[in-house]
């Protein structure tokens, strides 16, 4: 009962935030993708609250974090109150669009094969402990350290020997996790873990949502289940680790960017900003996304021959300056975390002088691209043909990839899968670390990989 | 046209595999690890499957005095991980690479052993229970 209230308050936290951010605009968005909007905003949000509280010198007390999630819940009754008393409840031709689901018999087939890979999710998720090391090692832990110090300021989390991996790691997994044992009062980590499938099902609806903003249904829903049915995604989903959370959150920054310059709804854009706060705030890569996604949008900002120079920037600072404010407790926090030798760090990125450094490392270009090519591209057992065909539909439709939007979309997903590459040659990362990391870097950008592909599939029927 | 047909066969193949590989092959899978496992515990099934072991945590409950330290090695006696008492898991950091860089517990310094107050180690026996000994007659 306890683990229904700590997943309904996730739900409430987000519910929350998204009409704050959409205040006034709620009829842009279909029913699908609030409710992606909703668990991405509650995860985050949630996380986020309780950090700050702690970060302030509060306990993470069972009754600090349930008075926390209360409040969340007591806003969702206001505003169902409020939306009552003002009658506001209206839905657009887009929300009612992307609501009902018109039958079919592909359409059901394709439904079923989506569902029965979230009841997968859900099963493995909930029937297995973290059988992940790096889920235990990284988040897990962390996760146990603050259910019994109640603190992040715990000596053992800042202890560098006792979170041995990534102990600079963020706490989104950790606190969501925390989070769940304090309202089952036990450190079960089968229930901590249990806000994964939630997270993934609002994956899976964000990645339909957002395609149902250019393709129609079935196009949405054939490419919705390619990812379904990915293995990695499943994998990763259910074993309590960052990184599917992680690729919900960037795909979610990436979409909601390039739905900002496709429609100019400000709502999107600070959507996207908070996400990709979210996602650094899940995982420390999510900085290089972070630049990437900032680059692209400035980009995208030069060569829009409509809009005004005032207007450029302050859509740039909209996407930045909230990015920025939400996270300034982390970054003073992430101070007094001590750091690991083996791998780098942001200042590292800073000191290295890369086109020397990619010289002097020319010879790990060959291996770090048969890495990818062996096994990620061809690895079907794990990625079925998922990157085959994000090559295939790539080269089949080159002229439409300089197309905008798509080419916004390519440049991010294409910068991201270039800077992977370029940290695995710059880097002091061994082979056998690189043979493990490829596949969860991989997944980190794949959804909007898929978007892509969708995109392109799709253009050149002129939907767009 | 044929770019077309390609383009949908890959898809078709990709969702056909993917749903194989997650939906019978993962789902089997799992029914025979309940079923392997479906007389043991929640904390055995972990031990079995190399998870976080509850089993370890209850003898170092029943036989270790708080503040002391424990170390936890497998029947070769190489590093599996080492707890200090109230419940705080370690892992040793070599221990991750267990099956490929086993770390003897005997090239260890005695003063990080010292500097831990570990003086008692858990064993895996031939029987694969853990068996708790003294540090000290183990190094001679």
């Amino acid at each position: 009962m306890m683990l229904l209230f700590g997943i309904l308050s996730i739900y409430s936290a987000g519910y929350t935030v998204r009409r704050l951010v959409f205040y006034g605009n709620s009829s842009v968005l279909s029913s699908v993708e609030k409710v992606g909007l909703d668990l991405g905003f509650g995860a985050g949000g949630l996380a986020l609250s309780f950090f700050y509280i702690s970060f302030l010198g509060a306990s993470l007390s069972r009754i600090n974090m349930i008075g926390l999630a209360l409040i969340f819940m007591a806003a969702v009754v206001a505003i169902k109150l409020h939306d009552l008393y003002k009658n506001r409840v209206k839905r657009s031709y887009v929300a009612q669009e992307g609501s009902v689901l018109k039958t079919g018999w592909m359409k059901i087939v394709v439904v079923v094969i989506i569902g029965m890979c979230v009841a997968v999710i859900f099963f493995k998720s909930l029937y297995y402990p973290t059988y992940e090391w790096m889920s235990r090692s990284i988040f897990g832990i962390k996760a146990k350290v603050l259910y019994e110090s109640k603190s992040i300021y715990g000596k053992d989390l800042l202890d560098k020997e006792f979170i041995m991996e990534h102990p600079e790691y963020p706490l989104l997994v950790p606190m969501l996790e925390n989070w769940l044992y304090t309202c089952r009062k036990s450190s079960d980590d089968r229930y901590g873990k249990s806000f994964l499938p939630f997270l993934a099902v609002g994956f899976l609806c964000s990645i339909y949502a957002i395609q149902r903003k250019f393709c129609p249904q079935l196009h949405s829903l054939i490419f919705t289940a390619l990812y379904a049915t990915l293995y990695m995604f499943v994998y990763r989903a259910t074993c309590g680790e960052a990184d599917a959370p992680l690729a919900f959150f960037y795909f979610l920054s990436g979409s909601y960017i390039l739905l900002w310059t496709r429609f100019k709804i400000y709502p999107y854009l600070v959507s996207a900003s908070i996400f990709t706060a979210i996602a650094m705030f899940t995982k420390q890569d999510a900085s290089a996304f972070f630049a990437i996604l900032s680059v692209c949008l400035a980009a995208s900002l030069f060569l829009d021959e409509k809009l005004g120079l005032k207007k450029k920037f302050m859509a740039l600072c909209v996407y930045i300056i909230p990015a920025l404010v939400i996270l300034i407790p982390w970054v003073i926090y992430k101070k007094l975390l001590p750091t690991v030798d083996v791998f780098f760090t942001a200042k590292d990125i800073f000191n290295l002088n890369v086109f020397d450094t990619i010289r002097a490392n020319s010879c790990r270009i060959m291996p770090v691209l048969n890495n990818f090519v062996f096994d990620v591209v061809l690895k079907t057992r794990k990625w079925d043909l998922f990157w085959i065909l994000f090559f295939v539909i790539q080269v089949f439709s080159l002229k439409e990839l300089f197309r905008k939007p798509v080419s916004y979309l390519a440049f991010v997903v294409w910068a991201t899968l270039g800077t992977y590459f370029l940290m695995f040659i710059t880097m002091h990362i061994d082979p056998a670390h690189m043979f493990v990391t490829m596949d969860r870097f991989a997944l980190q950008v794949s959804g909007l990989a898929l978007l892509l592909m969708s995109l392109l599939a799709r253009q050149g029927k002129r939907a767009i | 046209m044929v770019k077309k047909i390609i383009i949908r066969s890959l898809i078709i193949v990709s969702i056909f595999l993917g749903f194989y590989r997650v939906c019978c092959l993962e789902v089997l899978n799992s029914f025979e690890d309940y079923f392997k496992y479906r007389k043991m515990t929640v904390e055995d099934f972990r031990m079995k499957l190399n998870r976080q072991d509850a089993s370890i945590i209850n003898e170092i409950r029943n036989n270790v005095q708080p503040g002391m330290g424990v170390l936890v090695l497998d029947s070769e006696q190489y590093f599996i991980s080492y707890y200090v008492y109230p419940v705080k898991l370690y892992k040793f950091r070599k221990g991750y690479y267990a099956t490929s860089k086993k770390q003897d517990f005997r090239d260890v310094e005695n003063k990080w052993l010292e500097d831990r107050n570990i003086k008692q180690a858990l064993v895996k026996d031939d029987n694969d229970k853990f068996v708790l000994k003294n540090i000290s007659e183990m190094k001679r």
